[in-house]
């Protein structure tokens, strides 16, 4: 982990952030006040389980979201400095690929299969590069490949997608990705799609690059142990807010949040006992349509407190807590939870 | 890539000799006499002799399809019984020689050399007018899901699809032929003779299948392209900051299309083997029209031919599509 | 003839177009018409000369053109059977020896067309001599000579020409003319038994036997002048030579056939013909007969100067019935074409089961199903008022709808077998065996409704011993005498051979030889009365045919089309006043 960066500006900087999608159901609450900061040279892990707003997030912060009657966008997503949700969408588009770059889970239907690499990464090179000659960009495309580990560069630019393999096609996929040297990079599950080997080295790959190029990167995952080989802050979401937030540290080794002890518990772990069952989290992700009253979490915690509340009465606010930087969104008392943490959560291990 | 179209050509003289020895198996099998039915009031047991022997069906299966095949390539003499000054007459049945037509003893290939190029001419004009105004309207529709203008093209292609083609093909002739004589009941000219006669004879069979085909063409390439437009790759191509135009256009239409060429294709082949309808109501005598004649005549060499042209096409078309596939997708194995 | 003639030869199938009657639309009389149906009556005029004369406002200019459904099976002369096209041949450019005029007041006038008079007879109509008229050339001005009517006749007894006509040849050469003389193809230079050119202007016909038809047979098709030198040989003629105002410029077949007038035609040659149109054009384009009536209702455009050929079916009627001007554009009438079921004599023996047959029809029933008043009249007879001979009676006086207690008394005491009921496939032919099941039912007779294949059906039910009970049939004159209806279809001759007419097999030998000896008389005219009550006799006495309606022409022209009527002799609008309002 570097530590290099924590007093640069932050290069983005997220601040309640509000996606609402509007259905035929009602109103979908995707993404409910989350506010972060994130300088160059730092990875900003998210974690969360499918539907807690990690991916509309980083969408907004791309600024994919087709605003119209359907969606709305609230608060304030600054990317060097530069107001994301005020923009135009010609403004954003020119951002796109050049400020932030995004490499998605699954490389294979994230190409086009009709056409080469080399052309992809061309195109994405091109169109913030108009003056460029083919030429240029088709040699800047073959030194990304080259860059990003695939061998071969030469030959394999004329290639299509369905020709690489799985690992081949994602550090495409970065290099497609970095190859306007964005200073934002996020990376939507990157290595899920990938065999475990694979993974490894995507994300040394990933964690080179940003050495290289200083750049900021979001890694959103459902995986902690992909967290923790890779970023230096954790954001934990659920139900579209911040459940925990804090560095790497601090959650790996004492997080606060009932939801991320869950988490936690969810992870095999290499020095635990293979044969003990890993523990997953009761319950299914709730209805961003009805969430449910109070903290969003609290039918499923084991450890809520009602009759009377405040679980299900009051949204917990995120607040910090003693160690500086940590933050939890939690109703329990700090000692209580620092308590439950070392006796039962801490035992069933972490991948480390 | 040269040895993909070799094989898929290959494979398809193969099924084409396979349609030849079906349809000929076919109608040697009807159980009717052509002889007999042609040969009418005054016919006599040596009539329908020399009827038999003159259309050849009184020899083995066998000689009369090599006879029958020998004369699409080679040509063949046929003695017609005929007599001239005292002298047989031998008719030379030219290549490619497909017999004669009981009905006006000419040669069919005559009768299919009359009615090919009125077919092409309609469907090869309306084919384009419906691709592009379906696969237009389809992604216009899909680029504008939910909006008026998507639901009034999915209004008239529901019109379009529900509504049979000699249907609307009356009510263009009622609208612009009978009430308000706009344009002159169609009469096809060649376009080799006067090319503006020919295109205006062809408007009115042109829209009228232009009308019901780009209905089916349009809700086809709408549903593909909002399918390829939740694709990843699109969402990519987007992420990359290219503009909505070059997405929609260049990313999503080249991956929507091609089911639709694929359909297109088909749809060619299939048309090209004539359209019976259109022709009739429009007074065009293509391949449809002499198929539907031949059949009520008992034409069969007529028939004969009429299907055994339509298959030709059907094939022919599949390979190109196949081939094309090839082409476009570069995931289609070549082998 | 046959209203739908199914014909010998390969690939030969005649349909015939529309039917006869005798109103006549003089020019430019834009009140349609609606004469009257009388009794026509047939003169011979031996003194017509040429030119014919003048039709009043009939001005030169313009092109006519005629719309049918389907193209004729073929033009060659000697090989045509089918009333319209023998009729558009012969007022366009196939002279015949003799041909018909028919006026206004539906008298049709028989005189000599090529030649100068309807035919010199001695020898009690056994030898018949012609003389031709001057000036009379084929289109390429070569003129016409009596030796090239001759190869004409002749041309007609190869077997080829089998579609064709066969009187002349029968009269010349008996009953097996095919074995007594190939033709001129198989033999060069050699011209049928019986005839003689004298010299270039003189033909002479020695028959057999007595035949004082001999000059209506004569306007049959079979004496259109060929020149042997330009015969493509049978089967082959696809545009015959003219003789007329008209000559045939292109045809493609099935599709369009064109004629331009003819420079060699004189028309002080000609007692019949005019020229005023430019020419005409067929265009066979169209197979929808609802489409043409469509067109010619809408009156647009070209299609004002059409005229229409096909009847309308029952889907486009109203279009024309709800226009004015279009119903005022309306040519109709009966024609010579008659329907009946024939009842096989041979298979039904019980006249009484027969005349129960006649009272259970109902002909109202049928009659909706064909598309009511403008595509038949009832009837009480074989012979249609048209067709000399004709007399009115109604022999049962059975209602429109039918009498089933009167067909049930007479079918007291007796068992019944199921009827076979033969009919030819297409059209509205099933509902129509249905509605006469049902009819019959009513009765107590119980029919089995047999659906025949289109194309083989007349050469099913004439074939000898066939099992088919009854079957609708319909029936024309071939030449306006009683001679080829009467003569034909109740004839024992006719009931003896495979490919019969006389689908009732009707063999009575008191009927066939008064039918023998009226055929003989000569003086056609005086015979005539007596072959209506020879008809009602035989209706009486042994009932062999149901007849239910004389079908009913209408058709439609433009609105620029002066001088049709319908012909009452080829059932199709006439062309030969015809010319373009200006």
């Amino acid at each position: 982990m570097t530590t290099q960066s924590t007093t640069a500006q932050p290069y983005l900087v997220v601040e309640d952030l509000k996606v609402r999608f509007t259905t035929e159901d009602g109103v979908v609450r995707a993404v409910d006040g989350v506010s972060f900061e994130l300088p160059r040279g730092r990875t900003l892990g998210i974690v969360g389980e499918s539907g807690s707003g990690k991916s509309v997030t980083s969408m907004a912060v791309m600024g994919l979201h087709a605003r119209g009657k359907r969606t709305e966008i609230a608060g304030k997503i600054l990317v060097n400095g530069k107001n994301i949700v005020t923009m135009t969408d010609e403004e954003t588009r020119k951002m796109r690929g050049n400020d932030m770059a995004m490499v998605f889970q699954d490389p294979l239907s994230a190409l086009h299969p009709f056409y080469t690499i080399g052309r992809q990464i061309t195109t994405a090179y091109k169109v913030h590069h108009p003056r460029a000659s083919k030429e240029d960009a088709r040699k800047r495309a073959i030194e990304m490949l080259d860059r990003v580990g695939i061998p071969e560069p030469h030959r394999r630019v004329d290639q299509y997608p369905h020709e690489f393999s799985g690992g081949m096609r994602q550090r495409a996929m970065i290099a497609m990705a970095l190859v306007n040297n964005p200073a934002l990079l996020i990376a939507d599950e990157p290595t899920t799609a990938l065999d475990v080997t694979v993974q490894a080295q995507i994300l040394d790959l990933l964690t080179d690059l940003q050495k290289e190029f200083n750049s900021a990167i979001i890694m959103i995952t459902h995986d902690l142990g992909v967290i923790s080989q890779i970023a230096d802050e954790v954001l934990v979401m659920y139900a579209g807010r911040v459940a925990e937030h804090g560095s790497i540290e601090q959650v790996m080794r004492s997080a606060q949040h009932p939801y991320a002890w869950g988490l936690l518990e969810s992870i095999p772990s290499l020095h635990g006992d293979p044969e003990e069952d890993l523990k997953p989290i009761k319950g299914n992700p709730p209805s961003l349509i009805n969430v449910p009253s109070g903290c969003a979490f609290h039918p499923r915690c084991p450890y809520r407190m009602m009759n009377p509340g405040p679980c299900d009465l009051e949204v917990p606010q995120l607040l910090a807590i003693s160690q500086p930087g940590h933050s939890v969104a939690c109703h329990l008392p700090e000692d209580r939870r620092v308590a439950i943490y070392t006796n039962e959560v801490s035992e069933v291990g972490v991948a480390q | 890539m040269l040895r993909f179209i070799i094989k898929r050509v290959l494979a398809a003289l193969l099924t084409l000799v396979a349609i030849d020895v079906i349809t000929f198996v076919m109608f040697f099998a009807i159980p009717s006499s052509p002889a007999e039915a042609n040969c009418g009031k005054n016919c006599t047991p040596e009539t329908i002799a020399r009827v038999n022997h003159y259309l050849g069906v009184d020899r083995p299966f066998m000689v009369q399809f090599a006879e029958f095949n020998r004369g699409i390539f080679l040509g063949r003499d046929v003695d017609g019984g005929r007599v001239l000054n005292g002298k047989p007459v031998i008719d030379h049945c030219h290549i490619p020689c497909l017999g004669y037509s009981f009905k006006t003893q000419e040669q069919v290939t005559d009768v299919i050399g009359r009615a090919l190029p009125v077919t092409t001419s309609i469907v090869i004009g309306a084919a384009v007018l419906w691709l592009v105004t379906g696969v237009g309207l389809g992604v216009y529709s899909a680029l504008h899901r939910g909006k008026f203008g998507d639901k009034f093209a999915i209004g008239v292609s529901l019109v379009g699809t529900s509504m049979p083609v000699y249907f609307f093909a009356l009510l263009l002739l009622s609208i612009f032929v009978f009430s308000t004589g706009l344009l002159p009941y169609p009469q096809y000219t060649s376009i080799a003779t006067n090319p503006a006669k020919w295109a205006l004879a062809l408007i009115l069979p042109w829209i009228a299948l232009t009308f019901v085909q780009a209905a089916g063409y349009a809700r086809y390439s709408r549903s593909q392209m909002l399918e390829t437009l939740s694709e990843d790759y699109i969402r990519t191509a987007r992420a990359i900051g290219l503009p909505a135009r070059t997405v929609h256009l260049r990313h999503a239409l080249r991956a929507a299309i091609t089911p639709v060429i694929t359909l297109f294709g088909l749809d060619l082949g299939a048309f090209l083997g004539g359209v019976a309808i259109t022709e009739t109501i429009f007074g065009m005598h293509g391949m449809g029209w002499a198929s539907v004649q031949a059949a009520s005549d008992l034409n069969l060499p007529v028939i004969m031919a009429t299907v055994l042209i339509a298959s030709v096409f059907v094939v022919i078309m599949n390979v190109i599509v196949d081939v094309l596939y090839a082409f476009i997708d570069p995931r289609v194995k070549l082998s | 003839m046959r209203r739908t003639w199914s014909v010998a030869a390969i690939g030969l199938l005649t349909v015939a177009v529309g039917a006869a009657g005798c109103t006549k639309n003089t020019g430019n009389d834009d009140t349609g018409s609606k004469g009257p149906q009388n009794n026509s009556k047939l003169v011979y005029v031996d003194d017509a000369k040429g030119p014919a004369p003048e039709i009043k406002d009939a001005k030169k200019g313009g092109i006519l053109t005629v719309l049918n459904v389907q193209d004729f099976d073929h033009l060659e002369p000697q090989n045509t059977y089918v009333g319209a096209a023998i009729m558009v041949g012969n007022q366009l450019g196939l002279r015949t020896l003799t041909s018909y005029y028919e006026k206004d007041d539906g008298q049709i006038e028989l005189m000599g067309d090529l030649a100068t008079t309807t035919g010199q007879q001695t020898e009690n109509c056994k030898v018949w001599t012609y003389k031709l008229r001057d000036n009379i050339k084929f289109e390429d001005g070569t003129a016409v000579t009596a030796k090239d009517i001759a190869y004409g006749v002749s041309r007609a007894f190869d077997e080829s020409q089998a579609d064709g006509p066969t009187y002349i040849q029968r009269w010349l050469a008996g009953e097996d003319f095919g074995k007594a003389y190939t033709g001129p193809f198989k033999n060069p230079g050699t011209i049928a038994p019986g005839i003689t050119t004298p010299d270039d202007k003189t033909i002479v016909f020695t028959l057999q036997g007595s035949h004082c038809d001999f000059p209506l047979a004569a306007a049959l098709p079979t004496t259109v002048p060929v020149l042997a030198a330009k015969d493509p040989g049978g089967g082959k003629m696809e545009s015959p030579m003219s003789t007329g105002p008209y000559k045939i410029k292109s045809y493609t077949r099935g599709q369009r056939l064109e004629w331009v007038r003819n420079d060699n035609w004189d028309p002080t040659s000609d007692p019949l013909r005019h020229n005023y149109a430019d020419g005409f054009v067929f265009d066979f384009s169209q197979s929808d007969p609802d489409i043409i009536t469509k067109r010619l209702v809408a009156d647009q455009g070209a299609d004002q100067l059409a005229i229409g050929f096909p009847n309308p079916t029952s889907a486009s009627l109203p279009d024309i019935q709800s226009n004015e001007s279009a119903k005022k554009r309306v040519i109709e009438g009966d024609t010579i074409f008659s329907q009946i079921v024939s009842i096989n004599t041979q298979r039904v023996t019980d006249v009484d089961i027969r005349r129960a047959m006649i009272y259970a029809y109902n002909k109202q029933a049928v009659l909706q199903i064909i598309g009511g008043a403008t595509a038949g009249t009832p009837s009480t007879t074989l012979t249609p008022p048209v067709t000399p001979g004709y007399k009115k009676f109604d022999a049962y006086n059975v209602p429109l709808t039918g009498d089933p207690d009167k067909a049930k008394t007479l079918l007291q005491g007796k068992t019944l077998r199921p009827f076979k009921y033969c009919y030819r496939a297409g059209g509205v032919r099933p509902q129509v065996a249905a509605a006469v099941k049902e009819a019959f039912a009513k009765a107590g007779i119980e029919i089995v409704p047999t659906e025949l294949d289109r194309t083989t059906f007349y050469s099913l039910i004439g074939k000898k011993g066939n099992d088919c009970d009854l079957a609708p049939t319909g029936w024309g004159q071939d030449y306006p005498s009683p001679t080829t209806v009467l003569g034909v279809l109740a004839s024992g001759h006719e009931a003896s051979h495979d490919g019969s007419n006389n689908n009732s097999w009707l063999d009575v030998p008191e009927v066939t030889s008064k039918l023998d000896e009226l055929a003989s008389n000569p003086d056609p005219a005086s015979a005539l009365p007596q072959y209506g009550d020879l008809e009602e006799k035989i209706m009486k006495d042994y009932a062999p045919w149901i007849p239910i309606y004389y079908v009913h022409s209408y058709t439609i022209n433009g609105s620029k089309v002066g001088g049709i009527y319908l012909s009452q002799l080829w059932g199709s609008p006439s062309l030969q006043n015809a010319y373009v309002i200006q």
